[in-house]
């Protein structure tokens, strides 16, 4: 039976790009950390969230990658910091109800996208200065008397969805928004692609440039609002990931990395709080963004 | 076949063309040259649809360019410019590929048809060694084959190139000529493009252009190549030659001393 199951596993992973012995290694790890979270931390809900998360984290990934050609993950790109300030600053000025604030985020994202493009390239001055805005303005929230407590602040950078009640529901949001995306982008590949690579060759498809730069701007922000109200700051080095790994693994194999980093920092939010995990998982991301600029954009600028 | 009809264009109180009008038939190659701001990318421009004049018209086939919808003229017209692709992670097939975007059916995959024009270009232009490689990793001379082979890969009945032989070696040069002779053997297609090189133009068009301050000054084939026209509309003297294959005027500058 063992035998049998071994000779299919190999036999299906054989032509895919996908290396056998790694998937299981990872699996097995990915495996263990989420039991481990989900009967000592966070239950099956919220397990099932943190994953939906992931998957449209890996997407927004995939899509800065080949749409925006972007060299910054959403924490150094300041793209991470202006998602938790809004969502903050709806909770305590309009609503706690997560599917409106992911609507409205969703919106806000896409305009500010839209008006200012700064979230879209190397240069680390712009993201940096729009941190320690989040870190001023949070810092000014938590001593404030805002009616937000410090939990929930805590609670926000690590997944506002989590303390909302709905973490089902609004798992099965994040996978919808997901679907939606991959739906989107798969029948308008070769457009989206002529956009990436500037006005005159996009210019061959005949549709006006507004509507690319809608699309794109809609489906990135509908995917950074699931993954800032799932998991908050506990990603942020999956582009890198995906940048150094993707001559030599599968994206099944970086899907699985993701997903492991990001339950290792749940585990990590359970002993040490979320706000010490928030530092690791910023300090991680651009001490990634470094070793990347300086090792392996020179290769591909 | 290809009409262009009156047309006018100005721009901050300054015309930048001005009444042009032109044919171009069916299995020619028209060579467009003249002095820098002479207007001969603006003119590519408007024919490709891309900027649109103060007055005239294009007619291609006997429709008004502008009442044809956009994904239309983009199988009928093709402009290979200067610009270079900015998402450099792409692999040059996966690129060359996008150009046949304008023929794809909406929820559609590409035709096997489109596979098999991409795989014959990537032959023709010598690209089989960087068929895998990605754009951020390609020379700036194979870069440049690419982006001309995209624009002959549409296989539009219009094909516009502004300088096309800008940064290409002598071979791809000679390449470039046969493949541009080999789009319109069958007759049915057009290339126009624009260069500064009077060289290169006088040997590869059939048919040359002379535009001059908006206008279209000379039209005829080769032989109107000749030093007084140079002196007219270049300020430079040079002396010319026949190419003793083909007969076509060279032209040499004279030495310094």
């Amino acid at each position: 039976m063992i035998a049998e199951v071994k000779h299919l596993y190999m036999r299906a992973c054989t032509g895919t790009g996908v290396n056998p012995h790694y998937t299981v290694i990872l699996t097995v790890l990915l495996g263990f950390a989420v039991a481990g979270n989900s009967l000592f931390y966070t239950g099956g809900a919220d397990t099932l969230l943190y994953c939906a998360g992931i998957l449209n984290y890996f997407l927004f990934v995939f899509f800065k990658y080949r749409y925006r050609c972007s060299v910054s993950d959403y924490i150094p790109s300041g793209e991470g910091a202006i998602a938790i300030i809004t969502v903050v600053l709806l909770n305590i000025l309009i609503t706690e109800n997560i599917f409106l604030v992911f609507l409205l985020t969703v919106l806000i994202l896409s305009l500010i996208n839209g008006l200012i493009r700064i979230f879209d390239d190397d240069r680390l001055f712009s993201g940096l200065v729009i941190n320690i805005t989040l870190l001023a303005t949070l810092v000014y929230i938590a001593h404030a008397h805002s009616g937000i407590s410090h939990a929930r602040l805590g609670n926000i950078l690590t997944g506002a969805a989590h303390i909302s009640g709905h973490a089902l529901s609004f798992a099965a949001v994040c996978f919808i928004s997901a679907l939606l995306v991959i739906f989107v982008t798969s029948v308008l590949e070769p457009e989206l692609a002529l956009y990436s690579h500037g006005r005159s060759f996009f210019s061959i498809t005949g549709i006006p440039p507004k509507y690319a730069h809608m699309t794109v701007n809609l489906a990135g922000a509908a995917l950074l609002a699931a993954v800032i109200l799932s998991t908050g700051l506990l990603a942020g080095t999956g582009l890198y990931i995906y940048y150094m790994l993707r001559q030599r693994a599968s994206l099944l194999e970086m899907l699985l990395i993701m997903l492991l980093y990001t339950q290792v920092m749940v585990m990590l939010t359970a002993f040490a709080g979320p706000v010490p995990a928030v530092y690791i998982c910023v300090a991680a991301s651009y001490i990634m963004h470094t070793i990347y600029i300086f090792r392996w954009s020179d290769r591909h600028a | 076949m290809l009409e262009i009809m009156n047309i006018s264009l100005s721009r901050s109180g300054s015309t930048l063309l001005r009444n042009v009008c032109a044919t171009f038939n069916d299995g020619e190659i028209i060579g467009i040259a003249g002095r820098p701001g002479a207007g001969k990318s603006l003119l590519l421009g408007i024919i490709a649809g891309l900027v649109k004049p103060g007055m005239g018209q294009v007619i291609i086939n006997g429709n008004p360019m502008d009442k044809t919808a956009g994904r239309k003229r983009r199988t009928l017209v093709s402009l290979t410019g200067d610009a270079f692709p900015e998402n450099r992670h792409d692999r040059v097939k996966d690129f060359l590929l996008l150009s046949r975007a304008p023929h794809r059916r909406i929820f559609r995959a590409f035709a096997e048809n489109d596979l098999d024009t991409v795989d014959m270009y990537i032959e023709l232009f010598n690209l089989s060694g960087y068929r895998d490689c990605i754009l951020g990793d390609l020379p700036g001379s194979v870069l440049q084959r690419v982006v001309t082979a995209f624009g002959f890969i549409r296989e539009a009945h219009l094909l516009l190139m502004d300088e096309p032989q800008k940064s290409l070696d002598i071979a791809s040069v000679r390449m470039l000529c046969k493949i541009m002779s080999r789009y319109v053997i069958n007759g049915k297609r057009i290339i126009a493009f624009c260069s500064n090189d009077l060289n290169f133009i006088s040997q590869t068009a059939d048919r040359i252009l002379i535009m001059h301050g908006g206008s279209i000054v000379e039209d005829g084939g080769p032989e109107i190549i000749s030093t007084e026209l140079v002196s007219k509309y270049f300020n430079t003297d040079v002396f010319l030659s026949r190419n003793i294959y083909n007969g076509r005027p060279e032209i040499h500058f004279f030495p310094e001393n």
